[in-house]
């Protein structure tokens, strides 16, 4: 597992999130980059965990990147390059169905 | 970059390994199997059996031929797929347990799609699972479904040939199902590279021609393998696709042998110098009610009685009512059942297509393993799906048959009475080696069955025609009767045969008769030889004497001159001159 970005605060963030990316594919580069930037802008703290499926392959992952919202519930999952960013933001700062 | 090219090329000119996919006749067509190392794309329309053949392959090499595979659901789910394929025997929880490997990797409805993915990780779990079971083969099932998801027709591309180089890479012989639009196939620009991209292309099509469906199957290319390109009828059986490949030359079974089998009735043996040969096709023709089925019936009980186990497939009739009916003409096919030599099993008519009945009775055959093997009419293939796939069927049944040394006779029901001049409906006459053909004669308010032997490859036959007449006591063939270019049967040959008959009697009293005369001659010749005889003695012995007497007159004529002569002393006559000088001077 590679280095999580945490802000410690009092207690876990409310965003919990995991990216399964295929290694340095340039889909999942650009996930990574687009994710980090669209968290930035989040007003709260957030937590994120990369898997490179070819470290360590993981039976439920189809596609890469695979982007999973662990936290808040329910959880929501998000394939692709992650190229809308509003779609992103909807789905990291929504608490209820899908968008 | 050398290296990598030096890579391909050697790839490329090694030679393709196949790997057998163990369903019937597709891996003649492939003449061996599926590409190892390489990508076979099956496409078809829904429903045409891409999942099955698919999945066949896999429990095939899981099975037989130790090579663990995994099935990646991508459009239907594992469960589905396990469910469908339950009522094939093909036990595969049992293969579940470590050969076989289902994977559902659908992607729920419910993820967001926003962006470019690959299926990178895919592979990756399935490198591992590769490892783990130590798989050889891999299918992806339903790529349509993922691709579509990809949007971008560059990506759908690259995302293909990745699949592809992996499954080369591991050298793993791989299948890929994909929904084709049988009306257009292959023709639309997205689809088409599919094709291109895999080395093997197998294209499957499921047409209802009217009530039947029909399903056929193509290869439309295999790199690197000389494969048959023919189009073929398949059906989906109780244990999974047949493919009604046509076989190649060398595989055509046994060599011909020269042993020869009853046909069930004696004369007809001489006939045939001897019987059927065995492994030959034969075929009885006749319209309805000539006595085809109690022929068949009769090869089927001398089959049943060498102990040889005997298939005898009825479409018209039930097993129960053959057996009746046999019994009227003293064929007992009920103590043959009974023994386990003979099974009779009745067929549907007209509710599948032909390919399928076929392919029924290949499995009843084999199951039964059966030597020899009645269909009873062969023509009931014909109703379903029409008088092509009839012959194409009928075709495929006597291949089989011919591969595996089996003694095939088949009915066949032809509507007209005269026939001879009539192809048979399904046009099998030309592949049979025997064909015998029953007919009725009419004359004189009766009718009598005749029985000709058309043709009998590699048999002499006598090309003449035999009255059959069915009896309680079973069946016999009688000769006809010829009188004034005609062929006569039934009463009409008896009364010439009595009328042959006093003819015959009579024409030997005559004989007798002028033997006797003759004989009686000859006594009185010999008599009358005997008396001439006796008379030629007589006659000869009367001349003996008169030759005697005459000489001794003679003789003592001579005497008494001489004697004279003697007494007087005198002149000699003049013959006896000389001699009588000596005897004068004696007296002197």
């Amino acid at each position: 597992m590679t280095a999580a970005k945490r802000q410690t605060r009092s207690g876990a963030p409310r965003i919990v999130l995991r990216l399964y990316v295929a290694g340095e594919s340039p889909n999942s580069l650009l996930a990574r980059l687009r994710l980090d930037m669209v968290c930035r802008e989040l007003n709260e703290p957030w937590q994120l965990d990369v898997v490179d499926v070819l470290k360590r392959p993981n039976q439920s992952v189809i596609v890469t990147p695979t982007l999973v919202r662990l936290r808040p519930k329910p959880e929501v999952r998000m394939v692709g390059s992650l190229s809308d960013r509003e779609a992103l933001r909807r789905v990291l700062l929504s608490t209820g169905t899908t968008s | 970059m050398r290296n990598a090219r030096k890579e391909v090329v050697a790839r490329a000119v090694s030679r393709v390994i196949q790997r057998p996919t163990g369903i019937v006749g597709l891996d003649q067509l492939l003449r061996g199997g599926l590409p190892e190392g390489r990508t076979t794309l099956v496409a078809g329309g829904p429903g045409c059996g891409k999942t099955l053949l698919a999945l066949e392959t896999l429990v095939h090499g899981a099975r037989d031929h130790d090579e663990p595979g995994i099935f990646v659901a991508l459009e239907e789910g594992a469960e589905h797929v396990i469910a469908n394929a339950a009522t094939l025997g093909w036990n595969l929880p049992q293969l579940q347990k470590k050969r076989l490997f289902f994977l559902d990797a659908r992607l729920p409805s419910s993820v967001i799609h926003d962006g470019a993915f690959d299926l990178q990780a895919l592979l990756a779990g399935l490198d591992e699972r590769c490892r783990t079971m130590g798989a050889r083969r891999v299918v992806f099932d339903g790529i349509n479904e993922l691709l579509l998801l990809l949007n971008d027709p560059a990506a759908e591309r690259r995302e293909m040939y990745r699949l592809s180089e992996w499954l080369t890479n591991r050298k793993l012989t791989g299948i890929v199902t994909c929904k084709i639009d049988h009306r257009s196939g292959f023709s639309s620009e997205r689809d088409s590279y599919l094709q291109y991209l895999s080395d093997c292309v197998v294209f499957l099509e499921h047409r209802p021609t009217g009530a039947v469906p029909l399903r056929r199957l193509r290869i439309l290319k295999c790199r690197g393998i000389h494969h048959q390109t023919s189009e073929v009828p398949f059906a989906i059986t109780g244990n999974g696709l047949d493919v009604a490949a046509p076989p190649l030359p060398a595989t055509l079974g046994p060599q011909a042998t020269t042993e020869r089998i009853s046909a069930g009735v004696a004369r007809l043996d001489t006939m045939l110098l001897g019987g059927y040969y065995r492994g030959a096709s034969i075929l009885l023709s006749g319209a309805p009610g000539t006595a085809k089925s109690t022929l068949a019936a009769a090869f089927a009980a001398a089959a049943a009685r060498r102990k040889e186990r005997t298939l005898y497939v009825t479409f018209d009739e039930t097993p129960d009512r053959v057996i009746r009916n046999m019994r009227s003409v003293n064929i007992d096919l009920a103590k043959h059942v009974r023994s386990g030599a003979l099974r009779i099993v009745a067929g549907y008519r007209a509710t599948r297509s032909a390919i399928d009945d076929v392919a029924w009775i290949v499995a009843e055959a084999g199951r039964h393993r059966a030597r020899c093997l009645v269909v009873d009419p062969l023509t009931a293939l014909v109703s379903g799906g029409g008088a092509l796939i009839g012959e194409e069927a009928a075709t495929h049944l006597l291949r089989f048959a011919q591969a595996n040394g089996i003694t095939l006779l088949s009915t066949s029901l032809l509507s007209g009475v005269d026939a001879l001049g009539e192809a048979t409906s399904i046009g099998i006459s030309t592949l049979a080696d025997t064909w015998i053909h029953l007919s009725y004669v009419a004359r004189a308010g009766e009718r009598n069955r005749a029985l000709t032997i058309v043709k009998s490859r590699g048999v002499g036959h006598s090309n003449q025609v035999r009255e059959l007449v069915l009896s309680n006591k079973g069946i016999a063939l009688a000769d006809v009767f010829f009188a004034d270019g005609d062929v006569l049967m039934g009463t009409l040959r008896w009364q010439k045969e009595n009328e042959a008959r006093l003819v015959h009697d009579q024409q030997r009293r005559d004989h007798a008769r002028l033997a006797h005369d003759a004989a009686a001659e000859v006594a009185e010749t010999k008599t009358s030889l005997a008396r001439l005889t006796q008379e030629l003695k007589r006659q000869e012995a009367a001349l003996q004497d008169l030759v005697a007497s005459s000489e001794r007159t003679l003789q003592s004529g001579r005497r008494t001159t001489a004697t004279i002569a003697k007494m007087r002393a005198g002149d000699a006559p003049a013959g006896m001159h000389r001699a009588g000088t000596s005897s004068h001077r004696r007296l002197a």
